[in-house]
């Protein structure tokens, strides 16, 4: 096998359209209870102070805040548009259009004052999957051709692009911690002020705060363990693109590192914590399959008592 | 082929599928070369635990005060949001003008007024705080070490 087949398996390893389109259903089912969950705040942010608008992403477009109607309708368009996305109804049309939709409503609800990095992988992930081929198993367009296809390289491409941007996104954050901070980060109190910081923001403002982490904030010697394996776990992440069990074992600690995160700084990453930022490293279709299974047993009539 | 839709993908072809491969990394890595600038969405630096964090924490609040009681801190909702660092955004961006400060502590004791969980709440007041962030675990009923009062106003009932 030559480097270039090499790569090409790294990149476009042939995996079932099942799969991919097992994603594009938990990802849309994630993104359509989480847009309608948080439409009051989506919306809300059309009453906000224009001195506080600070555009981000697309929003650049914009050099000012929109009318409150326009915000309004677009948290509409991007909530009816989840639907389409999440069943795989024209597809080709409905992906894009609600990755547009949903990439313009959370940049919009940034514009004002602090980014909130809960959401960029969902995003991304979303635009990845409206631009594959995701809707070609377990949609309703696969139902209007009757068959799936066998395994091809381009589902397999769409899961290492999610892989990819899920790797370097983590990579990132390793790299910002070293470049600004260096060893330090991970041998000194940074992270154990960070902790005691962001609590104690939280509190001052009236928010909920965690306790445990107001607690362990006291006791230093907790810290630098906890830093090693942040920097660990988000330099790592490169080792998704092998997938298999490299993937699936980084999936579980990059898990336990976000419900760490819940539990002593009160952030809570929806996406990362129900897991379904991790699921392309996964076999989601048995999932799906499963679900449609027992769906269709609870459909299926009783069968009749043989007459005597 | 793909079967599904009749058509072709265009990420069937290798060269098309590597050309999104190179986008999409060269589009995370974009902020990397974003040296200084603020932060984005939905591309990122990720740099938000980073820096060496100053272990004493300023921050610009709202409280309600009320005789014989400690100064409580207003939560979001009452500044028109669910989110902790909106709010905050709001608080320092208010904070930065007399005028814009009193029509929010306005704005947000005519709120509290009508709720009657806020029911002994006399005045409201918007100020900048700093305590040793560590330390006020230790001994949460400590005074600040630095306290600016920006906006006072009375509750109207």
């Amino acid at each position: 096998m030559t480097i270039a087949d090499t790569i090409d398996r790294v990149v476009r390893p042939a995996l079932p359209a099942e799969r991919l389109a097992a994603v594009r259903i938990l990802t849309g089912l994630f993104a359509t209870i989480y847009l309608a969950a948080r439409a009051p705040a989506l919306m809300g942010v059309a009453h906000h102070q224009a001195s506080d608008f600070s555009a981000v992403g697309p929003v650049h477009l914009l050099s000012q805040p929109a009318p409150a109607w326009l915000v309004y309708s677009s948290v509409v368009v991007a909530c009816a548009l989840a639907i389409p996305f999440l069943i795989g109804w024209r597809f080709r049309q409905t992906g894009p259009a609600f990755a547009a939709a949903l990439l313009w409503v959370l940049s919009y609800r940034n514009s004002f004052g602090m980014v909130f990095h809960t959401e960029n992988l969902l995003v991304m992930h979303v635009v990845i999957l409206a631009l594959s081929d995701s809707a070609a198993a377990f949609s309703l367009d696969a139902r209007r051709v009757g068959s799936t296809p066998a395994a091809a390289p381009r589902f397999g491409f769409a899961l290492q692009c999610m892989g990819l941007v899920t790797a370097l996104a983590y990579v990132l954050a390793g790299i910002a911690k070293l470049r600004v901070s260096g060893m330090d980060w991970a041998t000194g109190d940074i992270l154990r002020n960070h902790i005691a910081h962001d609590n104690l923001r939280k509190l001052l403002l009236g928010d909920s705060y965690s306790r445990l982490g107001a607690w362990a904030a006291r006791h230093s010697w907790m810290f630098p363990p906890f830093a090693v394996l942040t920097l660990v776990i988000e330099l790592g992440a490169p080792v998704v693109l092998l997938r298999g069990r490299l993937a699936k074992g980084w999936a579980l600690l990059a898990w336990s590192f976000h419900a760490g995160v819940l539990a002593l700084m009160w952030i809570l990453f929806p996406y990362q914590l129900f897991f379904i930022a991790f699921a392309s490293f996964f076999e989601p279709e048995k999932l799906v399959l499963r679900v449609a299974s027992l769906v269709r047993k609870r459909r299926a009539p009783e069968p009749v008592a043989a007459s005597e | 082929m793909t079967e599904a839709t009749g058509r072709t993908h265009f990420t069937e072809h290798r060269t098309a599928a590597y050309l999104l491969f190179v986008i999409f990394a060269a589009l995370e890595l974009y902020p990397l070369a974003m040296k200084g600038e603020k932060d984005d969405f939905p591309l990122s630096p990720y740099g938000m635990f980073a820096e060496n964090k100053d272990e004493s924490t300023t921050i610009t609040q709202a409280v309600a005060i009320a005789d014989g009681a400690p100064d409580r801190p207003i939560p979001p909702r009452f500044l028109g949001t669910d989110e902790v660092l909106q709010a905050k955004a709001t608080l320092a961006n208010a904070a930065r003008k007399k005028p814009s400060a009193i029509a929010l502590c306005e704005r947000i004791a005519s709120r509290i007024a009508v709720d009657a969980e806020w029911a002994s709440a006399a005045n409201v007041e918007i100020r900048t705080v700093t305590y040793e962030s560590i330390r006020y675990f230790d001994d949460p009923a400590a005074p600040p070490s630095k306290k600016r009062v920006h906006a006072r106003c009375p509750v109207k009932r």
